[in-house]
């Protein structure tokens, strides 16, 4: 028996959500379903309106038009820290109180269900413990966090947002500032949270092949319009690169999980693809 | 089951370690006022036995004693423990919801609309007692609001608030300068009060109502100790924790202005105070918690402390405010060297 909790079904979507800061409108007229229990990739180019939807979703700003609604609600009209209960967020740069420890800073995920002048409960600390078992970061427990590397933060960050026990958790680019080893870990620990506790993780990703491999499901945006949505297999091709991203690539298989594997083609260098192939006998 | 990994218990127990240390060191900080506090009541123009001290206390009439201890020391004791333990939790108040240690009420013109107030009060209007204290308190309150307007046009930012703050206590150091040169007919010694601080002339009456302020705010900010927590880790994350974000901060820092507005209109500014405890408190701590009666401990200490230097260290006597804006200017340069090599 898995221990602790497991996320609860919800229906998170926009309607006709018209988004973007102050008097600058970034995405018009979107509409689209966060599907459940499964992860979900946003991609697309630097400006292209990816972060403010994520934004959106966490709450962070409101729709200037059209509805998030959750389970038929919209946020306004629930109460702060029950939604804080359903909905986490993991930002691109939290900041680190100085001299925070690890099992303290992991706490503070537990704000949402204290009450004033009350200390942290028996269930506060089993969900803090848990959390940094699953992240793997229990022995640092009692470590400064500003004494980590970045990949062991991140995990620590990971395991604030899972103390918190969402059952849907946005990750705006968590693996932005990591070497490749981390990013790999960061996304194996995200999947495994997904297949544990069912949590529903939707998240910003730069990596077009790590999302096309961990990603249950992707919704490309360009200029603030949601171009294509489906499973990498579904929507992944050349087409699309060349529509979100205005890059001319090739698209191939990845060698490792069998998931759509972009490979850029630029200026230089692409002679030696059309060769090597030939010789291969590759078309 | 629980027991898979051997790890459970462990935030707990480290918790409570922390929780340990924390109180120790609290203790340890209370020794040091009892210290402070019976050095002050004892030494003065005439030094009495802690015997005959005590007597006096418990209300026996000894001639000389009972006048030095009741209406000097004992009040300037007092009213530098409340006035330090409050300056102490304003500051650290303030540095921990906006993340900057330069973000104390005495850097960003809280004390100096405070002080201007009153200054205005006595010197352009000619008003004295009890309405000064609440002009003093008004000016805080209206620098803050200011400052708050100005800072939340657009996006919340603080550094906004920081530099706004910095620009306007500039300006109203200004102010109170030019009044003070103005009116120099007046007499000086009271005004220099309000440019420094100082506890001459506190009196017993002085404390009740300054008393019930500090009480009464010092308990709504660790009402929003939590949230004083959580605001700690950036401008995302204390909305998608549930936090009332723009509740908790007003309440927070408003809570904080009246204690050093309300502290001003008693003492003075004393400078830096507000600015050393919280940041201070932090070093010592070095948990990451708010440590806000550990700030406010430590203010009361650096009053104190500084009131025994200025009395009996040199062979003028100094304000106390004097001698804190001593201490505190290296500070200030130590801390700032200490924040660029941190960026550089």
């Amino acid at each position: 028996m898995e221990k602790g909790f497991t996320s609860l079904d919800h229906e998170l979507k926009a309607e006709h959500l018209k988004a973007g800061y102050d008097k600058t409108v970034i995405i018009e007229d979107m509409s689209l379903v966060i599907p459940d229990h499964k992860i979900t990739v946003i991609i697309g180019s630097n400006g292209c309106g990816k972060s403010t939807l994520l934004k959106t979703f966490a709450r962070l700003i409101p729709p200037m038009g059209g509805k998030v609604l959750l389970d038929g609600k919209e946020y306004a009209a629930m109460p702060s820290r029950k939604l804080a209960q359903i909905i986490g967020l993991l930002p691109q740069s939290p900041l680190v109180p100085e001299g925070i420890k690890v099992s303290d800073l992991i706490a503070r995920g537990r704000y949402p269900y204290q009450e004033v002048f009350r200390g942290m409960t028996k269930e506060d600390y089993a969900a803090v413990d848990e959390a940094m078992d699953m992240m793997g970061v229990a022995e640092f427990a009692d470590r400064n966090v500003d004494e980590l590397s970045g990949g062991q933060r991140q995990r620590v960050w990971i395991a604030m947002a899972l103390a918190q026990e969402t059952d849907i958790l946005f990750l705006d680019e968590p693996t932005t500032y990591l070497d490749i080893t981390y990013q790999v870990e960061i996304l194996d620990l995200l999947t495994d949270l997904n297949r544990k506790k069912k949590t529903t993780i939707v998240m910003v990703l730069h990596d077009i092949n790590l999302s096309a491999r961990y990603a249950d499901y992707l919704f490309a945006l360009r200029k603030g319009k949601l171009a294509a949505q489906g499973t990498p297999d579904e929507i992944v091709c050349r087409e699309l690169i060349q529509d979100v991203f205005r890059l001319d690539s090739y698209v191939t298989r990845d060698p490792v999980s069998d998931s759509p594997f972009i490979v850029p083609m630029g200026k230089y260098h692409s002679g030696v693809r059309g060769k090597k192939n030939a010789s291969r006998g590759i078309p | 089951m629980k027991a898979d990994t051997g790890k459970t218990g462990i935030t707990e127990a480290g918790s409570r370690n922390r929780k340990k240390r924390e109180l120790r060191i609290l203790a340890f900080m209370f020794g040091i006022w009892c210290i402070a506090a019976v050095f002050l009541l004892l030494y003065g123009d005439q030094v009495y036995s802690p015997g005959t001290v005590l007597r006096v206390l418990l209300g026996e009439e000894i001639r000389g004693a009972g006048y030095a201890v009741w209406t000097i020391r004992l009040p300037r004791v007092l009213v530098g423990t409340l006035a330090g333990f409050s300056f102490g939790i304003a500051g650290n108040t303030f540095q921990k919801i906006l993340r900057n240690a330069l973000a104390s009420p005495d850097v960003m013109g809280i004390t100096s609309g405070a002080s201007a107030a009153a200054v205005f009060a006595m010197m352009v209007l000619g008003l004295s007692g009890l309405i000064v204290s609440f002009m003093a308190l008004a000016g805080g309150v209206t620098v803050a609001a200011v400052i708050l307007l100005i800072s939340q046009q657009k996006e919340f930012s603080v550094n906004k608030m920081i530099l706004t703050g910095i620009g306007i206590q500039a300006m109203l150091q200004a102010v109170i300068n030019f009044i003070i040169l103005k009116t120099s007919d007046y007499n000086i010694a009271d005004a220099l009060r309000w440019l420094s601080g100082s506890l001459n002339g506190v009196r017993m009456r002085d404390l009740s109502l300054f008393g019930f302020i500090v009480i009464l705010c010092t308990a709504v900010i660790l009402a929003y100790e939590r949230e004083l927590q959580i605001l700690g880790l950036g401008e995302e994350l204390p909305v998608t924790l549930g936090v009332n974000v723009k509740g908790s901060r007003r309440f927070l820092i408003y809570s904080a202005v009246i204690l050093c507005a309300g502290t001003t209109a008693v003492t003075g500014p004393l400078s830096s105070v507000a600015f050393m405890s919280g940041h201070l408190a932090g070093r010592i701590l070095k948990t990451g918690g708010t440590g806000t009666v550990h700030a406010g401990l430590i203010g009361a200490l650096l009053v104190l402390i500084s009131e025994a230097v200025g009395q009996f260290a040199f062979s003028t006597r100094y304000p106390v405010g004097v001698i804190t804006g001593i201490i505190g200017a290296p500070y200030l340069i130590c801390l700032l060297a200490g924040l660029n090599r941190k960026n550089g």
